[in-house]
């Protein structure tokens, strides 16, 4: 009789121990994102992400199987995910309607901006919340960018923990994290110590120019290289400013983004007819560094950023 | 007669007065005498010694003279056709833009910023402009033509449609813009600015502009009798379907020009002559070249608001304009509920 | 100076406005040409003053054909008063009345003394001097039309042809101007809708029918009942102005019962359409 009560006390245990992890996976997750307090159940298995920097961090986070469709790509996909993507339907090359969204039976949304959630587009967060949709926004889109610090690489990091969190992966989540923060270290540690911090003049685009400033992605990769930019002072994230500004401020280094809808070789080509701008120092030494766009939105390309503009910025440290 | 020398003389002092400040004026402050001195230097190099950075003679000479100088050269071309249009068509709504010259503009640069790349150095976007300007303008005579003469309600209504069409065009390309920062380029060229005004690219345009304002100004007689009607004129020895060609021919080449190098500037053609009109009459000998006057001076400064209003950031000049354009509605309609158009 | 039109023909739409119209104006002469409407009086002077160019026919002056002449050429000797007010303009009177002097100006050459000595003295002749600053478009009808006129007269006229010039003019003013043509002294031929101002200041009449000349010869010979009947449709007396002595016509006795010898032919405003 006591053999068997205690053989019984031990199976209990044991089921206790199984059921502990269960129950802990599938406890519901509740998040504050953008205002909105959203709660899932189980982790969604249906999920439409609206934007290539989310896609992106599904990939890389390897829950892509959870993906029912992808929309927006700006460039080409973050290479070492491409294979992943690839096997997920691409709903649009912008947004899609709410009917082609609605086809693909979606149990969660995943955008980078909240402008993606248009009333008059894709629908409202709180009307998929309606169908028993949850959505979520990359912290970044409603980060304060008025002032310093603005979008760092800690909203990125919070934004990977918040979805691990939602998809059960959390352990995943901190190892990428962990991985990302070693390699800025190891690159700053290559850096060492800079006398001069070069003054960057970051040129999105057009005429007059829109420039990266104080509070956005472009202003935190050039404070994780140890660069000074040019328009720290300004708020937003990418604002324009006008040439003579630029003149004024005299940068030795300009940074141009690549995007296929203003490419580097055409705003080289502009800053070269400027006779204007022939003075400045970035332009007569031809200190110009190119960077893709997409690797200079808030999202988990930003290492990558840091990694490339360094080795452009201090080519004999990186040899 | 009517005091004209001296509106003229006190407009001509504005327009130099108004072309000072403006250089001096701008998000980097510069010292007035430290302008003149840069002016000096480039008239008389090697007189003086620089005492100022290289970086304020660039601001100084590359970038604030010539969009002064584009600035007044606009404004005095668009007023001036404007006035003239309002004579040609006997309507004092009509505008520069009226006979599709802007939206067909508008096309062809929106064209270009969104799928083409640039060839030369940033010249093909008013390339692009001037030619999607001249297009829509033959299109719009000729649909208008008829039995020799182009009957001013016909140009109108065809100007209307050319102008809508083109337009509706344009908002599908900026609507299938590859992001949203294309889309804010177009719009902003569309809304108007002078900020691409350079040395290099401001000769030709210029003597185009200044020539066709010359020779309308030349014209003035046969304007005001063509005010009166075409039959009154005819009466009067005014060739009215041989002038009214010329009239348009050079109201459409300025216009086109001034819209390919500055995007759509409004109000300016409109309003402006209404104004000079109440100061000085409508005898166009002496309204035009004061109403090419007084819209140098006019879009000068609205290029100084769009420039200091939201610095660092530019406005675009035609919002400017068109703020201007609400209050001045509103002071025509009380000024005709008066009586006539003088007040 | 003489106008002379032999043999006017136009035809436009398929409809003939005027078949072989022929009238001649001697010099100093105030001639009148009447008719009802769509007759073609409108059109016959619009072929004299080279706005219409005539199927066939000529209108010459002192014997060169008008469109012989330069456009400028022919306006520094013929001077026209229309129908049509201009429209909404900022100008003033003095501004219009100069106006006239443009035929007589080069490209860019400047108005001159003489200029405004023209102006100053048509604006005297039409009596409108102390209005030379007023706005055009504040004037009464009246005041408007002499405006015209003295635009007319600023042109130095040999000629002046005019298109209705009573329209839309009170009694008083209908006098004043016809008085005024009159007393120009300048050969002068116009359009007019009522037959008894016809037959009071002008020297010959020219009755327009269906595009061609019907009748002309001074006001007595020409103004009878049958042509009246036959021309216009309606019955007439003719008889003589008590005051001035002139023929006056007096409308109606007929089936129609239309009463009224204060009634002219077509005086109520807004009856005389233009004829195309």
């Amino acid at each position: 009789m006591c053999y068997r009560s205690r053989r019984f006390t031990v199976f209990r245990f044991i089921f206790a121990l199984i059921l502990i992890p269960i129950a802990h996976a599938s406890a519901p997750v509740t998040i504050e994102n953008c205002g909105v307090t959203l709660s899932v159940a189980a982790p969604p298995a249906r999920v439409v992400t609206l934007n290539q920097a989310a896609t992106e961090v599904m990939l890389k986070l390897g829950l892509g199987d959870r993906l029912a469709g992808t929309a927006y790509l700006d460039d080409e996909i973050l290479p070492e995910v491409a294979d992943a993507y690839r096997r997920v339907p691409v709903l649009a090359s912008k947004y899609p309607s709410r009917e082609a969204l609605l086809a693909a039976r979606p149990d969660f949304l995943y955008a980078a901006y909240a402008s993606a959630f248009a009333a008059n587009g894709v629908g409202t967060r709180a009307e998929w919340k309606t169908r028993g949709v949850e959505s979520y926004v990359a912290p970044a889109a409603c980060a304060d960018k008025s002032r310093a610090p603005g979008v760092t690489l800690e909203t990125t990091f919070g934004e990977i923990r918040d979805v691990a969190r939602l998809f059960g992966v959390a352990a995943r989540g901190e190892a990428l994290i962990a991985s990302y923060q070693a390699e800025v270290q190891a690159i700053r540690s290559r850096i060492g110590t800079v006398t001069r911090p070069p003054r960057v003049f970051w040129y999105d685009a057009g005429d007059p120019p829109q420039a990266g400033v104080c509070c956005g992605a472009p202003n935190e990769i050039l404070k994780l290289v140890g660069a000074t930019n040019i328009f720290a002072d300004t708020p937003g994230s990418w604002t324009q400013v006008s040439w003579e500004s630029v003149i004024a401020r005299n940068p030795d280094v300009i940074v141009l983004a690549n995007a296929s809808w203003s490419t580097a070789a055409e705003k080289r080509a502009q800053l070269a007819a400027k006779k204007a701008l022939a003075g400045i120092d970035a332009i007569e030494h031809g200190r110009i560094v190119e960077i893709d766009f997409a690797y200079t939105t808030p999202g988990v390309r930003n290492v990558a950023a840091v990694r490339t503009l360094a080795q452009a910025l201090y080519p004999d440290k990186f040899r | 007669m009517r005091r004209t020398p001296l509106w003229l003389g006190a407009l001509a002092a504005a327009l130099v007065v108004s072309a000072t400040a403006a250089v001096m004026i701008g998000p980097v402050s510069i010292r007035p005498d430290v302008v003149w001195r840069i002016a000096l230097d480039h008239a008389m190099p090697g007189w003086q010694t620089p005492s100022w950075q290289p970086f304020e003679a660039s601001i100084v000479w590359d970038v604030r003279l010539p969009r002064v100088l584009l600035a007044a050269i606009a404004g005095a071309g668009l007023a001036v056709v404007g006035a003239t249009l309002q004579a040609l068509l006997r309507n004092p709504l009509a505008d520069p833009y009226l006979l599709g010259t802007s939206a067909g503009a508008a096309l062809g640069a929106v064209a270009v910023l969104l799928f083409g790349a640039p060839l030369l150095g940033g010249l093909s976007v008013p390339a692009a402009a001037f030619a999607g300007a001249l297009a829509s303008i033959a299109i719009v005579y000729v649909l208008a033509w008829q039995d020799g003469r182009f009957p001013t309600g016909r140009l109108v209504l065809s100007g209307v449609a050319v102008s809508y069409l083109c337009s509706s065009v344009t908002n599908l390309l900026i609507f299938r813009a590859r992001n949203g920062e294309q889309a804010r380029t177009a719009l902003f060229w569309m809304l108007g600015g002078l900020g691409g005004a350079e040395w290099r690219t401001l000769g030709l345009p210029a003597s185009i502009v200044v020539a066709g304002t010359a020779a309308l100004i030349a014209f003035a007689r046969s304007l005001n009798a063509l005010s009166l009607g075409e039959e009154a004129a005819a009466t009067l020895g005014v060739d009215a379907s041989r002038f009214r060609r010329l009239g348009f021919v050079l109201a459409s080449l300025s216009t086109g020009v001034l819209v390919a190098m500055t995007g759509g500037i409004g109000f300016v053609g409109l309003m402006v002559p209404h104004f000079v009109r109440l100061a000085i009459g409508a005898d166009h000998r002496r309204l035009l070249p004061a109403t090419a006057l007084a819209g140098g001076i006019f879009l000068i400064w609205a290029d100084v608001l769009a420039r200091t209003v939201a610095a660092p950031e530019e406005l675009p000049i035609g919002i400017v304009t068109a703020f201007a354009g609400a209050p001045f509605f509103l002071w025509l309609m009380r000024a005709r509920s008066r009586g006539g158009w003088a007040a | 100076m003489r106008l002379e039109v032999r043999d006017l023909s136009w035809a436009v739409g398929g409809a003939r406005i005027l078949a072989g119209a022929a009238l001649t104006c001697e010099t100093g002469t105030f001639v009148g040409l009447v008719g009802p409407n769509g007759s073609g009086k409108s059109s016959l002077l619009r072929c004299v003053y080279r706005v219409l160019r005539p199927d066939s026919g000529v209108a010459s002056v002192d014997g060169r054909g008008v469109w012989d002449l330069s456009a400028r050429g022919l306006a520094r000797q013929l001077g026209v008063v229309l129908q049509d007010r201009p429209g909404d303009t900022a100008f003033t009177v003095r501004d219009v009345v100069l106006m006239g002097r443009a035929p007589h100006k080069a490209l860019l050459e400047r108005d001159t003394a003489d200029d405004h000595r023209h102006v100053d003295a048509s604006l005297q002749r039409v009596g409108l001097a102390a209005l030379g600053d007023r706005a055009f478009d504040t004037l009464s009808g009246g005041e408007k039309q002499r405006v015209l006129i003295a635009r007319a007269l600023a042109q130095g006229p040999r000629l002046l042809v005019l298109d209705e010039p009573t329209t839309h003019l009170d009694i008083g003013h209908q006098l004043q101007v016809l008085e005024l043509i009159r007393g120009l002294g300048v050969t002068a031929i116009a359009a007019l809708h009522d037959l008894n101002l016809a037959a009071a200041y002008c020297d010959q009449l020219f009755v327009l029918e269906r595009g061609a000349i019907r009748a002309h010869g001074a006001p007595q010979e020409v103004l009878t009942p049958a042509l009246i009947e036959s021309v216009y449709g309606v019955k007439a007396a003719v008889g003589r102005h008590p005051l001035t002595g002139k023929p006056h016509v007096f409308v109606g006795g007929g089936e129609s019962g239309v009463l009224g010898s204060a009634f002219a032919l077509g005086a109520q405003p807004g009856i005389t359409g233009k004829p195309v």
